[in-house]
């Protein structure tokens, strides 16, 4: 998540002028209704509604399809399995992959259209408990941090002449690159920490992000919850 | 301003990074830390700053013991550490909530922290970068926010370590003329033997944890046996003198 997380949402649209605590407020709710649902027609109808949120939000078509598709590709294997396996297991399957594409879907139209620094603030005016609020903030900034720490190591092997390939020496080669990878991520949570206490940190994580409701945000937030009302109430009668 | 009196720090590991060292630092004074890697600097400054406590040896600022809870609490107050790689301390989503971290964590209100994090920004030159995430910055531009954040808590002493790492001429240039017009203690770990000569007229060595020099930065930057048995370089500016 916090690999797509932006650092200033996507300017401009509806969505990201919507005040961050009741965007998050409907999102959840939004995804608690959608573990609920059973028909898939009713999912499918979810799916059309998250696909309107993102138009919205004005998030490209080609960044929901690179999130969408590297979460599909990881999930295919267990979903195989289970068509294979499982008694009407594709029905199972069909459910679990729109459900969690829905969910996914919500995800995003939450993260691309808030900063991070409004979303910390949202969750913290919301009472979300104050570790919870530093993993988000911290993971946020050092996700890119470690992305481009990955990058410069993948570039010193290529350097030095490493090309992946099936063999012992490429496995043995990511092992000690993964090994390396967290012994630095050890290290450098150390650094931030003790940074963190000379700066007079105790334990609670603030935001300077002030924000205000206004109507619309509160007409927002009763259009989805209404939305998945009505999805909810048509799924338990079909 | 600062008492420091035979320090000694262990790592869990048994590696021992300080031995009994004594030195005070002066308000006002600035003092360049020299050695080589490993002698010791960082975890000195970590034992100043008060983040390590609890060891062999007294670390006294302002009269504050940070072996004392109390009096440790106070010690972000007084002491700003900036870090040796920015990355390790900026951690806020944006530029400006990182330069408001510390001022919240003083306990100034939204309204105040932004306001004085908005003026440090525009003293430093930084004014355009306050939306940016810090990962967007370049490695001169993360380290002007990094001292900012520090600066604009007011502390009355000021630990640098390796400030230069990351700048190119025009940014040392700045750091240079920024650092000198600082009133307060001022105490930099560094290699850059050069560029301290002008800018710190006291210098301590440091060499395995130990303190095997302190003096006047000319005097034993000219040292040449001295520098060479401690793993230091001459810079190029006295090997003509």
């Amino acid at each position: 998540m916090s690999a797509a997380l932006r650092e200033k949402e996507i300017a401009g649209s509806l969505l990201s002028r919507w005040d961050a605590r009741w965007k998050l407020c409907s999102i959840l709710l939004a995804m608690v209704i959608v573990l609920t649902l059973r028909s898939s027609v009713v999912l499918g109808c979810g799916m059309a509604f998250v696909a309107t949120l993102l138009a919205i939000g004005r998030i490209t078509v080609t960044t929901v399809l690179q999130r969408l598709g590297w979460l599909c590709l990881n999930l295919a294997p267990f979903l195989l399995v289970m068509c294979l396996f499982v008694e009407q297991g594709w029905q199972v399957a069909l459910l679990i992959l729109l459900r969690t594409i829905l969910i996914a879907g919500l995800i995003l139209v939450l993260v691309l259209t808030s900063s991070a620094s409004s979303l910390s603030a949202a969750a913290q005016q919301l009472g979300v408990p104050s570790i919870l609020i530093q993993i988000f903030v911290l993971a946020a900034r050092y996700a890119r941090v470690f992305i481009s720490e990955l990058q410069r190591v993948r570039m010193a092997l290529f350097c030095r002449g490493f090309r992946m390939q099936t063999t012992g020496h490429t496995f043995r080669t990511l092992g000690y690159t993964a090994g390396t990878m967290m012994i630095r991520g050890a290290d450098r949570s150390e650094r931030v920490a003790d940074a963190m206490r000379t700066r007079g940190f105790r334990g609670a994580y603030q935001s300077l992000n002030e924000l205000k409701t206004t109507s619309r945000d509160v007409v927002g937030f009763a259009v989805v919850v209404a939305v998945m009302f009505l999805l909810l109430v048509w799924d338990r009668v079909a | 301003m600062i008492q420091i009196r035979n320090l000694s720090h262990r790592y869990p590991t048994g590696r021992v990074a300080l031995s009994d060292l004594s030195f005070a630092v002066r308000p006002g004074e600035r003092i360049a830390l020299l050695g080589s890697n490993g002698a010791g600097k960082s975890t000195l400054f970590l034992r100043i700053a008060g983040v390590y406590v609890g060891q062999q040896g007294e670390v006294l600022v302002h009269q504050l013991d940070p072996a004392k809870p109390a009096e440790r609490k106070q010690f972000s107050n007084h002491v700003g550490l900036v870090f040796q790689n920015p990355d390790d301390q900026l951690i806020a989503p944006t530029v400006l909530e990182d330069v408001a971290f510390g001022l919240l964590n003083q306990g100034l209100s939204k309204s105040d922290a932004k306001a004085k994090a908005t003026a440090i920004l525009s003293q430093f030159g930084l004014s355009h970068l306050a939306e940016i995430s810090p990962q967007r910055l370049s490695g001169g531009e993360k380290r002007r926010v990094a001292l900012a954040g520090v600066v604009v808590m007011q502390p009355n002493v000021l630990l640098l370590d390796e400030p230069t790492m990351f700048l190119d001429h025009r940014g040392r240039r700045e750091l240079t003329q920024r650092l000198q017009n600082w009133e307060g203690s001022m105490i930099i770990a560094t290699h850059d033997l050069e560029w301290v000569i002008d800018l710190c007229p006291r210098s301590l060595i440091l060499d395995r944890g130990k303190l095997v020099a302190d003096g006047s930065t000319a005097q034993l930057l000219s040292d040449l046996a001295l520098l060479e048995q401690h793993g230091l370089d001459q810079p190029q500016r006295l090997r003509n003198v």
